[in-house]
């Protein structure tokens, strides 16, 4: 090793410059480091140390950083070690080689770089040692999920409530009267800022049922009403259970995992079910049996306490896997960001769409639920209509137009109507394909935008542990198997860094999700006012 | 941004609706009740009534 060399690598080990280099001895530096082979002990570092006026290491920092097979030529990649470890455990090389290099007690050392120390087999065996749960989730089916949803739900009571109006405006007309009798009893009974509806699902009867009458509408009326008080009574009773599942996740000794999300249609509870059941069943999990808290499993009916139940759930799991979709909200982005602040590992999933296939899952979705997707897109990808040709344009203005149609002549808004989805389907044919194209190409473009943000572009998606300062980056993945590659390696301790100097900023960047874990910058101004409000 | 772009951002699914506001409280049966109230002008309550009371007085003489 040359000495400008060796003196650049002193540079790297102390994150300082070495000063008074004109009166550095270089051709004794030479003649020690002319060979690459020879052995390099604690007192030998420490005499190089001194040649280029810095100040010398303890033995536990060499024993941990160096150890005993360092030689002259293995001296970069001990001290990349060290970088790395440094960027870790302080986002500062000065202040983790003052901190580690001076401490003489071998338990101290061992104390101030636990963090980085785990071994994942004994990580594994913490795991495998791990109790079995008291108590199990009482685990909610995918169709129920949207049942623990707030807003969601709202459609039952406004059916259930509508349809006892209704039926009370039908004990209230005179026998055999007509329609038009009725709906004028109906204008007559009703608060006129609720009219609508009331009126329209008269008329959407109407439309299915041309040739009933007042009476056969009654009947409809008490058969829809049952059923409708099912419904009402089936969302309670799994909210039941999703209440005493959120108190199940309270007592848990163990959180391993929080997901976080926001979900407010129907299909977002469905869409996160399949993401957590198809990433939690992965190989990866069999052996270490994680706790986790799935949002679509757990219930309160509180503001107040769901926001502090969440709260809690941050501060006790291990790691965040943020699961995006088409918009950003406060919600999961302030999860996100309560977690990076704690220090805590974020995995951002951002699904990579494969167009064919999503085309299948979307066009047999319920029309409606389609037509709401189009909306999300429209909202997320503005220039997404501006993009479409002529001939796409007519068709997503046709194909809009008949589900639009579909969803205003729906009787109820809750019960599904699976002979009238499948005969529009029908009716729409190859029209309905071409559609879910459109928005599956949307929405890959939206979730490959928003990874190529988070990943490379966006300020945020690197954020401070507030107690420490070290930097925490989002670590964005876009498949199943790379989540669960990296969620595994996360609990265990085991994640892979490269170290990279960009432009005079040292970067660690995780192997798996290929993104800015911590850093260190170059800017003398700005490292120095923050570092006096972290480490003094 | 072009007219007909336009044409299809401002094309609502539903309109919005007091019962889509958000709210602080996810009590199911509040919003039952809540909504059940809004629907009936002063006429359609005194119906309302008068058909609850009949029914009460139905089960009355039925359970007497």
């Amino acid at each position: 090793m040359q000495p400008e060399e060796f003196i650049r690598q002193v540079q790297l080990l102390t994150g300082s410059e070495v000063k008074g280099q004109d009166q550095i001895d270089r051709e004794s530096l030479a003649a020690i480091l002319r060979d690459d082979g020879t052995p390099i002990d604690c007192s030998h570092l420490n005499e190089l140390l001194l040649l280029v006026h810095k100040d010398r290491v303890e033995g536990p920092f060499f024993d941990h950083f160096f150890g005993r097979g360092c030689t002259v030529g293995r001296l970069p990649d001990c001290i990349a070690g060290f970088q790395k470890a440094a960027l870790q455990l302080y986002g500062n090389f000065v202040f983790a080689y003052r901190t580690l290099s001076r401490i003489r007690d071998r338990r101290e050392f061992s104390e101030k770089t636990a963090p980085i120390r785990k071994n994942p087999k004994s990580e594994l065996g913490r795991f495998q040692k791990r109790q079995k749960k008291l108590l199990e989730i009482d685990l909610i089916s995918r169709e129920l999920t949207p049942f623990v949803g707030y807003i969601s739900v709202r459609d039952i009571p406004v059916d259930l409530r509508s349809c006892e109006f209704l039926l009370t405006a039908v004990g209230a007309a005179d026998p055999g009267a007509a329609w038009d009798q009725y709906v004028s009893l109906v204008e007559e009974m009703s608060n006129p800022e609720e009219r609508p509806p009331l009126l329209e699902i008269v008329s959407n009867y109407r439309l299915h049922e041309p040739e009933a009458n007042l009476s056969k509408f009654r009947t409809f009326l008490e058969q829809s009403f049952d059923t409708l008080s099912a419904r009402k009574q089936e969302v309670q009773l799994v909210r039941a259970r999703a209440t005493k599942n959120q108190d199940t996740y309270l007592t848990w000794d163990h959180m391993d995992v929080y997901f976080a999300t926001s979900m407010r249609k129907a299909w977002e509870y469905k869409d996160l079910y399949d993401f957590i059941e198809r990433l939690m069943s992965a190989d990866e999990f069999k052996d270490l049996d994680l706790r986790y808290f799935d949002p679509t499993q757990a219930y309160t009916d509180n503001r107040i306490n769901k926001g502090l139940v969440e709260a809690l759930m941050l501060k006790r799991a291990y790691c965040t896997v943020y699961s995006v979709q088409d918009t950003d909200t406060l919600g999961k982005d302030s999860e996100l960001a309560s977690t990076l602040a704690q220090g805590k590992p974020v995995i951002a999933f951002i699904p990579e769409v494969s167009v064919n296939e999503r085309i299948c899952q979307l066009a047999g979705e319920d029309p409606v639920t389609i037509l709401e997707r189009l909306r999300f897109v429209l909202y997320a990808d503005e220039q997404m209509a501006q993009r479409l040709n002529d001939e796409e344009y007519g068709l997503v203005d046709y194909v809009q137009n008949a589900l639009a149609d579909y969803g205003s002549k729906r009787i109820w808004l809750s019960i599904p109507d699976p002979n009238a989805a499948a005969k529009l389907r029908e009716d729409l044919g190859e029209d309905l394909v071409s559609f879910c194209r459109i928005i599956a190409r949307a929405e890959k473009a939206i979730y490959d935008k928003r990874a190529q943000t988070l990943k490379d572009a966006h300020p945020l998606a690197l954020q401070v542990n507030l107690a420490t300062g070290v930097a925490n980056g989002v670590l964005v993945v876009r498949t199943i198997a790379a989540c669960a590659a990296l969620l595994r390696r996360i609990v265990l301790s085991d994640m892979e860094f490269a170290l990279e100097e960009m432009a005079g900023m040292w970067l660690l960047r995780e192997r798996i999700s290929g993104c800015v874990y911590r850093v260190v910058t170059n800017d003398r101004k700005l490292n120095n006012c923050f570092w006096n409000f972290y480490l003094r | 941004m072009p007219s007909d772009t336009k044409l299809i951002l401002k094309r609502a699914v539903r309109t919005e609706r007091w019962e889509h506001q958000e709210r602080g409280d996810y009590n199911l049966d509040r919003f039952d009740q809540e909504f059940r109230d809004r629907l009936y002008s002063d006429r359609g309550r005194e119906v309302l009534r008068a058909q609850s009371q009949a029914l009460d007085g139905r089960n009355g003489e039925r359970n007497g």
